[in-house]
């Protein structure tokens, strides 16, 4: 069955045909989530959000884009909403914030690197990270990065490599 | 060389340390299936989505969106706060001097929950030809709509916000769009004056229907508004570029675009007002 005729039972109230939307999508809108979060609990929540959106309004998709780019540009807006959200309580409580951080990465190999990756990701501005971390982390391919934040395809571009740009400035004393 | 040694360091690195755990598949789709499939009826799943796009929103959009087409002097004199706004039927000669910016309104039925074109078309018609018949004036009131029998008997703005839901909606969507074609493609550096002065003058255009918006129901609602304001900002700051035209304003304004996110929320709220493909 595909996508379409999915779409056509879910509407009809088909619980089926709606695993099968979610299965073959919602790993990878929760990888995205997980990426851009850091946090597996936020990341469930947007993935479940997501997907209850999506469903809530499946009657006004008119198939005119893939499903995925549509089920993705929900995705990246709900998480993000979701992260400033966050980082509005986090202002509030800073200390603690820093404290985690540097917790959470006790597991890691070289705790100082990744703080200090981490650190300066999290400062880019939210449009270079979200397309960084969709092109380079999670691979997305610049039209599918276009399609998902509604920018044309230059765009994407030009933000991942600005991104970059800025990290290596921020990051310069890593080279050596 | 050195340069893409240190994005692939910076690639392992983010990706070691952002390795997704396993989505833990059933657990999210029993909280998908309740909310999607149990908790909402099909043709009111809307509701179920986040609490930032409240209830009323999207009446209330459609409503401003309604408002924007041709009562934009009526609500220059509306009193702030939560009016609402209802049309009255009059004799056609006491609105006679507001004949030239009377609104365009259609007289709904205070029953009439269904949504027909047809409906709408006649009465459209009828405001056309209104010269024979009593017209429509805007009277505002702080009374809810159906909170008493007077109000109830009359047509109200909000049963034709209910009537245009996803029409309206769109208009809303479309000023998001424009608002973020101009800003997108607001030039970095300082151009000529021509082009700014272009950019300007749409920049004015759109801060207009900002200021509609602010004033409307739909910018009532707290994330709309915080928004609008953002926007109304920023939007002044570029048709300001017809008076005033240096590239420091430029960086200023791209600065303002960025510590704010106001493309990124753009983005979103087009998203919200209409999630279609």
């Amino acid at each position: 069955m595909n996508e379409a005729q999915l779409i056509t039972r879910v509407l009809a109230g088909d619980r089926l045909a709606g695993r099968e939307l979610y299965d073959a999508h919602a790993p990878r809108v929760f990888r995205l989530a997980f990426s851009m979060t850091r946090d597996e609990e936020i990341a469930r929540e947007c993935t479940q959000d997501t997907f209850v959106r999506a469903f809530s309004k499946l009657d006004r998709f008119r198939q005119e884009a893939a499903f995925s780019t549509w089920i993705h540009r929900i995705a990246v807006s709900t998480v993000l909403e979701a992260l400033r959200g966050r980082r509005r309580a986090a202002a509030r409580f800073v200390g603690i914030e820093a404290a985690n951080d540097v917790h959470t990465q006790e597991n890691s190999h070289d705790v100082e690197l990744v703080s200090r990756v981490e650190k300066a990701v999290e400062e880019l501005p939210e449009i270079y990270r979200t397309a960084l971390i969709m092109h380079d982390l999670e691979g997305y391919t610049h039209a599918a990065i276009a399609d998902v934040l509604s920018i044309p395809e230059g765009t994407s571009k030009t933000r991942v490599a600005q991104a970059r740009a800025k990290l290596r400035k921020t990051l310069a004393t890593l080279r050596d | 060389m050195e340069e893409e040694h240190l994005d692939e360091l910076i690639r392992r690195t983010l990706a070691e340390s952002r390795r997704s755990p396993e989505p833990p598949l059933d657990e999210m789709w029993a909280h998908i299936e309740r909310k999607a499939f149990d908790e909402t009826p099909r043709r009111r799943m809307v509701v179920a989505m986040p609490a930032r796009w409240s209830r009323w929103t999207t009446p209330a959009i459609a409503a401003a969106a309604a408002l924007l087409i041709g009562v934009g002097l009526g609500w220059s004199v509306a009193p702030r706060g939560s009016v609402v706004t209802r049309i009255v039927t009059v004799p056609a000669q006491s609105v006679a001097t507001a004949q030239s910016s009377a609104p365009k309104h259609t007289e709904v039925p205070a029953t009439s929950n269904a949504s027909t074109d047809a409906n709408t078309d006649a009465s459209t018609d009828a405001a056309r030809t209104s010269s024979r018949t009593p017209r429509m004036t805007l009277a505002h009131s702080t009374t809810t709509p159906g909170t008493s029998d007077r109000v109830a008997q009359q047509p109200t703005v909000g049963l034709l916000a209910n009537r245009f839901d996803d029409s309206e909606g769109n208009d809303v969507s479309r000023y998001l769009i424009r608002t973020a074609a101009l800003l997108q493609t607001l030039p970095a550096e300082k151009t000529t004056a021509k082009s700014d002065t272009a950019i300007a003058n749409r920049a004015a255009e759109l801060l207009t229907q900002t200021h509609l918006l602010l004033d409307s129901r739909a910018g009532s609602d707290p994330t709309l508004h915080r928004l609008l304001e953002d926007l109304e900002l920023v939007l002044a700051q570029v048709a300001r570029l017809r008076v005033k035209q240096s590239g420091s304003d430029l960086q200023l304004i791209h600065q303002a675009l960025t510590v704010r996110d106001v493309l990124p929320r753009v983005h979103d709220a087009t998203v919200e007002a209409s999630i279609t493909d």
